[in-house]
């Protein structure tokens, strides 16, 4: 049990810093990781991404994680970076 | 001065001259199918309003090319012109030939028709051709030119249609403008006007089709694809069309809209519409021809125009095929149906949107219509602040970084340099007179950068997932909208091409914009490249900031003007104001930034005052095979104490 959580936060972990270093290289932001808050809204008044940058996340989730992420799903998961990495690791786990 | 339309040309899906386009529209026919010139397996629907034609190994620039020639030739044939020698013209589009320079197919066109007057190339994305026809009035007007040819050409290709693929705007269907499925399709042709003024086509004896009555164009200043939802720049060109037509909101009797049937587009257009005409729009009949021939990107403006007078002279508006249900924020009568409906149109409004936040409004008169053109009074122009700017970085000094992360060189360049002009000119305005400020760019081709990046992405991911952002910097006026959400610009904006100065083509443009029309009290000319030419030409942008109507103000700009023979044109801009010649500006130039002309000015306005000289005369002329621009300054007084500028640079 104890080791099973510690997995599990260690694989969610790497998915986020890896969703940090994805967004902040595709949308060109002069940032490091450490400096982006997870919860941060993407849009509006958080991070004042987009709808292209919203087409252009998706694309590069897609193709850096080989997974499809369907409209619906996209609308739902680009909220925060967290939600972003909730919608990977259920598709990665989906199976476990 | 009256103008009047005397041709029609078009070329499209929907039929390869007028006639086979009007009979068409009449009977109901789309002219919107599968595409087959290029593979869209790939991608989610793939239907689009292409020109058949079987030869797939044919280059998209004799392509564009023979588009752009069927429908001029059918123009000009129509205004039975038998001498293309008095012919300018003023093309739009969005494309050209991509990765070249933008008004390429403006010189293979003007080549093939062995036209001897003026070429001016606009792109605005899905405004080009839009705009080339109001800057043909504007033409016309000054008396620069006797007879214009107006109007825009483009072709849909693989990139172009992955690109709208990857934004999520195509449509699966053929596109249901204001109706309940949203989204759009793609289409490509060209389609040209030729425009004289009145007196003109009774001296050569022929009839006019159609009143051209004004124009009006504005700056979203909101976001660089995105139309602002609640369509305040749709209803400020409107406004602007209907202030130099001389014409009532009431006075609207059909509205040709853009509607690409985007949910986007759609609803801020209606919106802006309403704005504009308030309780008018509610019994206006409002068509979107898009349902016919699909959106033909730079050649809407000039295809949607046709589509308008060739309904007006058949007392009849076309209607928006493909209607189902209304979707929500839609026109009251969106003229559903598979037929033209008969109705007797006296003034009717064709309304365009691009990419990169920009609109405009044409407005169209019965060609009996009896109406008094408004009298213009020139008001006088004074040069208020310059700026060259060759640093990429300049902007980030003024602007925080993470407005411009998805932006490119070009953008970047001219951002800065306009960030210099305000600061030089010392000018804060209050947001309410934004909507009077402009800017004109003159600019030849697109930002490398971008056009890396997208071929970049294309190579490692497929076209399917093609670079989204760097597609939508793919347009030439995306460093003059990016400079209009940054400074908060909503007046008139253009890109325009031309040899052998882009940069000066755009001060005569502006110039003459500013001086003959009240809807602009500032104008920004500017020019930008970020190409590396060598050791005598560099990457930079480079402007100026004209006022309206300021008296005291040392510097002015009293004359403009275009030749193709030199001395006349440079009489003419004399005439003007009354000026004997001064001596032409050269001298050692630090950079091009595109524009050589708008350096030597900006030279010539800083050596002013040691100088006993009141007026020069800077002058664009490499090879009269194109043209010549004239533009005279003069010094007022002496300014010894100009005042010290705040300086916002901290």
């Amino acid at each position: 049990m104890q080791t099973d959580l510690k997995g599990r936060i260690e694989i969610r972990e790497s998915t986020l810093l890896n969703v940090l270093e994805i967004l902040i290289s595709a949308l060109n932001m002069k940032m490091q990781p450490g400096d982006l808050d997870p919860d941060t809204p993407l849009f509006g008044s958080g991070l004042g991404l987009d709808s292209v940058d919203a087409v252009v996340i998706i694309v590069e989730l897609e193709s850096r994680f080989s997974l499809r992420i369907s409209e619906e799903e996209g609308r739902r998961a680009l909220r925060t970076v967290n939600t972003i990495v909730d919608l990977i690791l259920s598709k990665e786990y989906a199976n476990d | 001065m009256k103008v009047v339309i005397t041709g029609l040309g078009a070329y499209c899906a929907l039929g390869s001259c007028v006639k086979e386009l009007w009979d068409a529209i009449e009977e109901g026919k789309c002219g919107i199918g599968p595409i087959k010139r290029f593979d869209t397996a790939l991608f989610d629907t793939g239907i689009g309003g292409v020109i058949p034609g079987d030869d797939n190994s044919e280059s998209d620039e004799k392509r564009l090319l023979s588009y752009a020639l069927k429908a001029a030739n059918e123009a000009l044939n129509n205004a039975h012109i038998s001498d293309n020698s008095i012919v300018s013209l003023v093309l739009g589009t969005s494309n050209g030939i991509m990765g070249r320079d933008i008004n390429e197919i403006s010189y293979n066109l003007a080549d093939e028709l062995n036209l001897g007057g003026f070429i001016i190339t606009v792109s605005t994305a899905c405004t080009s051709s839009s705009h080339a026809i109001g800057f043909a009035a504007d033409l016309l007007h000054r008396g620069s030119a006797r007879v214009v040819i107006a109007g825009g050409a483009d072709l849909l290709t693989r990139d172009v249609f992955a690109g709208f693929h990857s934004l999520g705007l195509l449509s699966k269907t053929p596109c249901s403008p204001f109706s309940s499925s949203p989204g759009t399709t793609l289409g490509e042709g060209a389609a040209f006007l030729v425009m004289e003024s009145e007196e003109t086509s009774r001296h050569r004896g022929v009839h006019a089709q159609a009143l051209f009555m004004g124009y009006g164009i504005s700056a979203d200043a909101f976001h660089d694809t995105r139309p602002d939802p609640g369509g305040s720049g749709i209803s400020r060109a409107i406004i602007n069309a209907l202030g130099s037509s001389g014409l009532k909101p009431g006075d609207i009797d059909y509205i040709n809209a853009h509607g690409t049937g985007t949910a986007a587009n759609d609803s801020s257009e209606w919106r802006g519409i309403q704005s504009a005409l308030s309780d008018h729009s509610n019994k206006l009949p409002i068509s979107s021809s898009k349902s016919y021939y699909g959106h033909t990107q730079g050649a809407a403006g000039a295809l949607e125009a046709i589509t308008t007078i060739t309904a007006m002279q058949h007392n009849v508006i076309p209607p928006t095929l493909n209607y189902t249900r209304p979707r929500p924020f839609s026109p009251v009568d969106p003229v559903a149906g598979t037929r033209p409906r008969p109705y007797n149109t006296r003034f009717a409004l064709s309304t365009n949107s691009g990419f990169g936040g920009v609109n405009t409004a044409l407005v169209f008169g019965r060609k009996d219509e009896a109406y008094k053109p408004l009298s213009t009074t020139q008001r006088s122009l004074s040069v208020v602040g310059y700026g060259l700017n060759l640093e990429e970085d300049y902007i980030n000094r003024f602007i925080p970084y993470d407005d411009l992360r998805s932006t490119d060189m070009s953008a970047k360049l001219l951002a800065g340099v306009v960030a210099m002009i305000l600061n030089d000119a010392g000018i804060e305005f209050r947001s309410d007179e934004c909507d009077k400020i402009g800017l004109f760019v003159g600019q030849d081709h697109l930002s490398d950068e971008s056009l890396k990046a997208l071929d970049k992405s294309i190579s490692e991911r497929g076209i399917r997932h093609l670079s989204a952002s760097a597609f939508t910097r793919l347009v030439i006026n995306y460093p003059a909208g990016v400079c209009c959400r940054l400074f908060g610009f909503k007046g008139p904006v253009a890109a325009i091409s031309a040899k052998p100065d882009s940069g000066m083509a755009a001060l005569y443009l502006g110039a003459d914009n500013l001086a003959r029309r009240n809807d602009t009290d500032l104008m920004i000319i500017a020019s930008v490249d970020d190409h590396k030419h060598g050791k005598d030409k560099s990457a930079g942008a480079v402007g100026l900031l004209l006022r309206a109507g300021d008296e005291r103000s040392p510097i002015r700009l009293t004359g403009w003007s275009l030749s193709r023979k030199s001395d006349k044109g440079t009489e003419e801009a004399l005439k003007m104001d009354d000026l004997k010649p001064g001596n032409t500006a050269s001298g050692p130039l630090i950079s091009s930034a595109g524009s050589p002309g708008l350096c030597a000015l900006i030279d010539t306005i800083k050596n002013i005052n040691h100088t006993d000289q009141n007026s020069f005369l800077i002058r664009s002329e490499k090879d009269l095979n194109y043209m010549g621009i004239d533009i005279i300054i003069e010094k007022k007084y002496q300014y010894a104490n100009r005042p010290e500028r705040k300086n916002r640079n901290t």
